[in-house]
């Protein structure tokens, strides 16, 4: 009994003895094919959207920039010397001294 | 000399002709390997896509440092298993039908007198731990040299001869249980 089960377990273990590899389908190759053109083509929507995102993002610190200079340049204290040198050419312009 | 290399390099620059050519020497280790995890065609078919799908991709970053033939075996194993993974997590998360009420697995490539006894081998071959799965595999079922199933694994000769042999002790202690159902029937 014992060495049947045995010589069982030993048919068992040398049953893939002799045998062939399994083959895939024919069509396989042409699946793969397809699913390789949807992976690259997913690839290249990716890339378009990240140069999509960088773009916008360019954009909006461009933007940022030169707002926040604009508000630098037109500060009140430059306002105010602005306004001085105004006030002192009306004053010569007034004048006319030398006329 | 690395066999295969100008394969590969051909496909890093996109040549469809090279990658059919690379197909047909490797689709049948990479589907044997694969079938002999997931034990069914369907799903050893998408592994087989998966496998080639990454060799298309990731050929650029192949620098010869292993053969074309260990690279590829290697990505086939990696995907396999990770396949079973995710086999595993959805059966827990879905309630799914456990392994054991799968029906039984007949290799396609075995001859007919052996079929029954095979089913039973990987019956067996699905409760090893996941070294000793792919070691026994490779060795055994794809028949490749101990040296090159230590290169796939990433480890030495002598790592792979007790990941051997403590597979095959399992695996007759897992047949032991097997054995009287046979006489049963």
């Amino acid at each position: 009994m014992e060495n049947e089960k045995d010589t069982w377990i030993e048919e068992v273990m040398n049953s893939m003895h002799g045998s062939r590899r399994a083959k895939p389908r024919d069509g396989l190759f042409s699946d793969i094919e397809r699913q390789l053109d949807e992976t690259i083509r997913l690839d290249f929507r990716k890339r378009q959207w990240r140069m999509l995102a960088a773009a916008v993002v360019l954009l909006f610190v461009v933007n940022a920039y030169i707002v926040f200079s604009f508000t630098q340049n037109n500060s009140p204290q430059q306002t105010e010397y602005a306004i001085e040198g105004v006030s002192s050419q009306s004053l010569v312009s007034g004048y006319n001294l030398y006329e | 000399m690395n066999e295969h290399f100008d394969h590969i390099q051909a496909i890093a620059q996109g040549d469809r002709k090279a990658f059919k050519m690379l197909y047909e020497i490797f689709s049948n280790k990479v589907y044997n390997t694969a079938i002999s995890y997931v034990h069914n065609e369907p799903e050893a078919e998408e592994i087989t896509q998966d496998v080639f799908t990454k060799v298309f991709r990731y050929a650029a970053k192949f620098k010869g440092e292993s053969t074309v033939n260990t690279w590829i075996y290697r990505i086939t194993v990696n995907t396999a298993l990770n396949y079973l993974k995710k086999r595993k997590r959805a059966a827990f998360t879905t309630l799914q039908e456990q392994e054991s009420q799968r029906p039984d697995f007949e290799h396609p490539g075995v001859v007919l007198e052996n079929k029954e006894k095979a089913s039973f081998l990987f019956k067996a071959i699905e409760t090893l731990p996941e070294s000793q799965k792919t070691a026994f595999i490779l060795a055994f079922i794809e028949g490749l040299p101990r040296q090159e199933v230590a290169q796939i694994m990433d480890s030495s000769l002598k790592a792979i001869e007790s990941l051997l042999q403590r597979a095959k002790k399992n695996l007759r202690g897992k047949l032991e249980h097997f054995y009287p159902h046979q006489r049963k029937s």
